[in-house]
């Protein structure tokens, strides 16, 4: 017979124990998140060419120094954000945003629908936008019923005030962070902005260290020197191993190569074919990728797309030889990546080996540190990783189109599948694998909840009790 | 050739042979000596490369061995054992053993051969290496050279094989090291040696690449025969390699197989070793031979000129002194200037000029004593011949005295007459010897000689057919076409028929009289011959000695006339005779002679221009 008392003693010491479990998980206030990236960002501006390709780490600063009209939320349904509601005419051509008032800059001053106005008539393109009141109207041209998730996924509709001077340092916003100290290309220490109109962020401040390997980021999350950090699919599993958290957002970024058709060695389209079909994109995903991601020869996820798998992604060696049979024998043919991704030069290397089988040289070549994509960069083919931006396939396309997809955002899913097996057939672009965004954390880091197309919610993010 | 030029080229001769000979002998030595330098040094290469191949494919051996046993590899080789192994948890594993034994090439090959791993080559994971399952004897076998395939082409690589063994499967473990500059920059070279390593390229056909210690990439082309001829039949090879047209440019190179463990020829040890020194040496003989030899040669020259100023000037007066004898300077004499064998042939010419003039003064002496008791008994003969008619008129006379006046007056008129005429005969004879004295000086004018000739013989046409007389025939055999000589023409005439004249009396019983004139070159010839007695040979000897003659009644100035006029026109005479056949006299004229004083033909016998030619 157990006495009372010992009932009691028990039954307190179970309360504590879940008191002090639900206090562990409860949000708190407080403590500087230390981030670390691959990227050396040098502007927060948004691109004023499609030439000049932004680093992947701008939008995840972007998104919490400045705010958009419409925000997305995890499953990618649009929510208000600046915009407090909006609404649409039948034909989804003339469109109405009410503008919450009472916004601040992070300098204290207010928010004014013309700066809005101002800020988001440069990267409109094709909208005619007018302020009525406190509701900005926005007239199109063609029917647009997806408005506000591009106001919500567009790189540049970020409301910031335009200095009329240039400045060394970022525009001002009025997202959960602002920018108390900016190193272009190395370091930026973001504060919470204790007036933020979406309530005050957990974190008192974010420092991100940019311009990180993936390796110096690997060592300093393991020595504690960093809580968040960008990781490639070859350094999870050790990751993992050692009990750190990791966290995986869906396939996001397509690894391909683009031919440059205009150059003589790989102008024959059946020696592109036999490259292609040489390929043993599976032993990418498996081995490389350490099964992260997928493997496939479409230009979309299957997740995002749901036809990625009628593309064929099996090698096929024989048939590849019979391609380029009675092909005079190629000269070796250079691939060119980016000599700061570990992951791509991995992939690049292992297709090397691949088309080795059929009897074609491929010569894996550093590409420059400045290079772009839109310039020629003496390659015979470029390693590209190309990441899909948005929650739905026609932003997704829209984004591809910019660069070489014919589809439109506006186009069927069937008629997507149409282009794309049109496009594909040349063989100027044979997509590779799907790797998905890896990031790991250290055991004091709380609230991640990133959407499956990898956008980072840092506002969310609060530090464990045990941090310091 | 003089005997001087003959001394300069026998010295330079000389001293290019013996300069050739000990330059070649010199060169022959040294480049043997340095051959066995060389030789010795590049075995020691190849010693110390073989020694340090050993020693490195021991290392490599003990290295694999213990990632082999490793509790790590034990752990990768449980996992593919498994029956679904997950290859991509184990695929950086290589990369980290290598790193941990230091070892540049390491695999961990599943039990088909499968790479589960590959350090050198991470890319090339799940391929097949067949050669590690379709042969056996690998984890037994040490270290053996290998052609590893590489992401930018191949490498030779020391590599062993070592399995770990789990249930029934194996997990091969492939490790090793590149065989290639480090190795050959760990190597201790002599000076003016380099050490290469050729490494045949992994396909066909296609060149392989040659470095050396620093990693230079060097162009195989020069070393292409040798390195052909190695791979034809992998034996240890060398040859020369120039590099570039200077020949001090060149390398003795010795090439060593390296075999795989199926003895293919995989690569090379090249070792250099430079000729420059050699080359530079025998250039250096070639020079000091050259200069040795030019300064022979000028030695030569100088000894030479010596020696001829010494010994062939000595020769040369002599050869001048006997050419003054030669030439009738009988007198000459050398110095004597040594008391050498030239020195005594110097004394021996002086006295033997001296003899012959004393034996020509006494020649002289004595031909002009016999000439001078010629000359008496001639005149004594052409004197007594008037005085015995003299004598007897007189002694006539005397005795007419005593006769009556008619005849004494009779005897006196026929005595005076002979007296007189006996005294015309004496004046006659005086005058015939007072005119060979006074021979006069040849006028020269163009004389045609073929008219000369016609003229002369004209004259004596009436004794050729006098009557009583035995018939002589005319025959004159002249040249067509003559041209003029510079001649006296009275003088040459006289001759002329002195000679017709000597040729008629040499004829009593008849005969033919031939004159023939020709045609020189650089004058005329006149041949006046008879079918006479002919001469004996002292008879020709002495035919032109003056008041010498054959005849009964002769002065012998008749001849001694011909001689001066021929000589004093710059001509010469000679004589043929066969006793019984026949004499002919030979005059040659030049063209253009020059004037002469006459007549002292005499006194200089030796300069006469008379050749005397006697058949016998």
């Amino acid at each position: 017979m157990k006495h009372p008392s010992f009932r009691l003693l028990v039954l307190s010491s179970c309360v504590c124990a879940t008191l002090s479990v639900l206090a562990a998980q409860r949000p708190r206030y407080g403590g500087t998140l230390r981030v670390e990236m691959q990227a050396a960002i040098m502007s927060l501006e948004p691109a004023t060419s499609t030439a000049m390709a932004e680093p992947d780490g701008v939008l995840k600063l972007r998104r919490i120094i400045y705010d958009r009209l419409v925000g997305l939320d995890v499953r990618g349904q649009s929510q208000p954000a600046l915009a407090a509601s909006w609404q649409h005419d039948q034909a989804n051509t003339h469109w109405s945003f009410k503008l919450r008032i009472d916004i601040k800059w992070h300098d204290g001053a207010p928010l004014t629908p013309g700066e809005v106005l101002t800020s988001l008539q440069d990267s409109s393109p094709g909208m005619h936008l007018q302020l009525l009141g406190d509701t900005l109207a926005v007239s199109l041209d063609d029917p647009r019923p997806d408005l506000p998730i591009l106001f919500a996924t567009h790189p540049g509709m970020f409301i910031r005030r335009k200095s009329a001077t240039p400045s060394n340092t970022p525009a001002l916003g009025t997202g959960p962070f602002r920018v108390l100290e900016w190193r272009a290309g190395s370091r930026v220490v973001l504060q919470a902005n204790e007036d933020y109109w979406g309530g005050r962020p957990y974190l008192d401040n974010i420092d991100v260290l940019m311009g990180r390997s993936s390796r110096d980021q690997l060592i300093d999350l393991e020595l504690d020197k960093a809580d968040l950090v960008e990781l490639d699919p070859g350094e999870a599993r050790r990751l993992q191993q050692e009990g750190k958290q990791l966290w995986a957002s869906a396939p996001i970024e397509l690894v391909s190569l683009q031919f440059d058709s205009k150059k003589a060695k790989v102008q024959d389209q059946r020696l592109r074919e036999a490259i292609a079909l040489a390929i043993d994109r599976e032993a990418i995903h498996k081995v490389i990728l350490q099964n992260y991601g997928e493997a496939t020869a479409s230009l979309f996820p299957q997740w995002l797309s749901g036809y990625s798998f009628l593309f064929t992604a099996a090698p096929d060696l024989d048939r590849a030889r019979k391609r380029i049979s009675d092909a005079p024998k190629p000269p070796p043919i250079r691939v060119g990546y980016d000599p700061a991704d570990l992951l791509l030069r991995q992939i690049v290397e292992r297709v090397a080996v691949n088309v080795r089988d059929v009897g074609i040289v491929l010569e894996p070549t550093a590409l420059p540190r400045n290079w772009t994509i839109m310039l020629d960069n003496g390659m015979d083919i470029t390693a590209l990783r190309t990441r899909i931006q948005g929650p739905t396939l026609s932003e997704a396309v829209g984004e591809a189109a910019s660069v070489s997809f014919v589809a439109t955002s506006r186009t069927t899913p069937e008629e997507v599948y149409v282009s794309e097996r049109q496009f594909l057939s040349n063989y100027t672009h044979v997509p590779l694998v799907y790797i998905p965004e890896l990031v790991g954390s250290g055991p004091h880091l709380r609230g991640w909840n990133a959407p499956p197309w990898g956008d980072w919610h840092l506002d969310d993010l609060w530090l464990g009790a045990s941090k310091p | 050739m003089s005997y001087r030029t003959k001394l300069l080229l026998l010295f330079a001769v000389t001293v290019g042979v013996t300069v050739t000979i000990v330059a070649w002998t010199a060169s022959i030595t040294m480049r043997r000596a340095f051959e066995r330098v060389n030789n010795e040094r590049t075995a020691a290469l190849v010693t110390q490369f073989q020694r340090e191949f050993t020693r490195r494919g021991v290392e490599v051996t003990s290295q694999v061995e213990g990632i082999a046993h490793a509790k790590d590899t034990l752990r990768i080789a449980m996992e593919v054992a498994r029956p679904n192994p997950d290859y991509a948890a184990l695929v950086n594993e290589a990369g980290s053993l290598a790193s941990a034994y230091q070892l540049e090439f390491l695999e961990l090959l599943a039990d088909d051969g499968a790479i589960v791993s590959s350090a050198q080559w991470p890319a090339r994971f799940g391929y097949k290496e067949s050669w590690i399952t379709t042969t056996t004897g690998w984890l037994t076998q040490g270290a053996f050279l290998r052609q590893e395939d590489l992401p930018n082409g191949s490498a030779l690589a020391l590599m062993a094989v070592r399995a770990v063994i789990v249930g029934e499967k194996r997990m091969y473990v492939v490790g090793g090291k590149k065989l290639g500059s480090e190795f050959l920059a760990s190597l201790t070279l002599p000076e003016g040696m380099r050490a290469l390593l050729y490494r045949n390229s992994s396909t066909e056909n296609a060149q392989g690449t040659l470095t050396d210690g620093a990693g230079t990439a060097i162009s195989e082309e020069r070393l292409l025969p040798l390195i052909t001829a190695v791979r034809q039949r992998p034996a240890e090879q060398a040859q020369n390699i120039a590099w570039t047209k200077d020949a001090a440019s060149a390398e003795a190179f010795h090439a060593l197989p390296l075999l795989g463990p199926h003895q293919e020829v995989l690569g090379m040890f090249l070792v250099g070793s430079s000729l420059a020194e050699e080359v530079l040496l025998a250039r250096r003989i070639r020079s000091l031979a050259l200069i040795a030899g030019g300064m022979g040669i000028l030695l030569g020259m100088i000894l030479s000129t010596w020696a001829a100023a010494h010994v062939t000037k000595p020769l040369e007066q002599l050869a001048g002194a006997a050419n003054d004898v030669s030439a009738g300077l009988w007198n000459t004499h050398v110095p004597v200037a040594s008391r050498d064998e030239v020195g005594r042939l110097a004394d021996a010419f002086n006295r033997m000029t001296e003899q012959l003039t004393e034996q020509r003064e006494r020649l002289v002496q004595a031909e002009r004593v016999a000439a001078w008791r010629e000359l008496a008994r001639r005149l004594a003969h052409e004197l007594k011949n008037p005085l015995f008619p003299l004598q007897i008129t007189v002694e006539n006379l005397l005795r007419a005295r005593e006769m009556s006046e008619d005849q004494f007056e009779e005897v006196f008129r026929e005595s005076t007459g002979t007296l007189l005429a006996e005294l015309a005969k004496l004046r006659a004879i005086i005058s015939r010897f007072s005119d060979f004295a006074k021979m006069p000086a040849p006028q020269l004018q163009p004389v045609n000689l073929n008219e000369l000739v016609t003229a002369a013989i004209r004259v004596f046409e009436a004794q050729f057919t006098a009557p009583g007389k035995p018939a002589i025939t005319k025959q004159l055999d002249l040249a067509k076409r003559l041209d003029d000589i510079q001649a006296d023409p009275e003088l040459l005439q006289r001759a002329v028929q002195n000679l017709i004249l000597n040729a008629i009396d040499a004829m009593p019983s008849g005969g033919t009289l031939r004159l023939r004139t020709a045609s020189l070159p650089s004058g005329v010839q006149l041949d006046v011959s008879d079918t006479g007695t002919g001469l004996t040979r002292e008879e020709c000897e002495r035919l032109f000695t003056p008041y010498y003659t054959t005849k009964q009644h002769g002065t012998g100035l008749g001849l001694a006339i011909v001689q001066s006029v021929v000589s004093d026109h710059q001509g010469k005479i000679s004589v043929e005779s066969e006793p019984e056949k026949g004499t002919t006299f030979r005059i040659i004229l030049p063209f253009r002679a020059t004037s002469a004083e006459p007549g002292n033909q005499v006194q200089e016998p030796a300069s006469e221009p008379v050749e005397k030619v006697v058949r016998l």
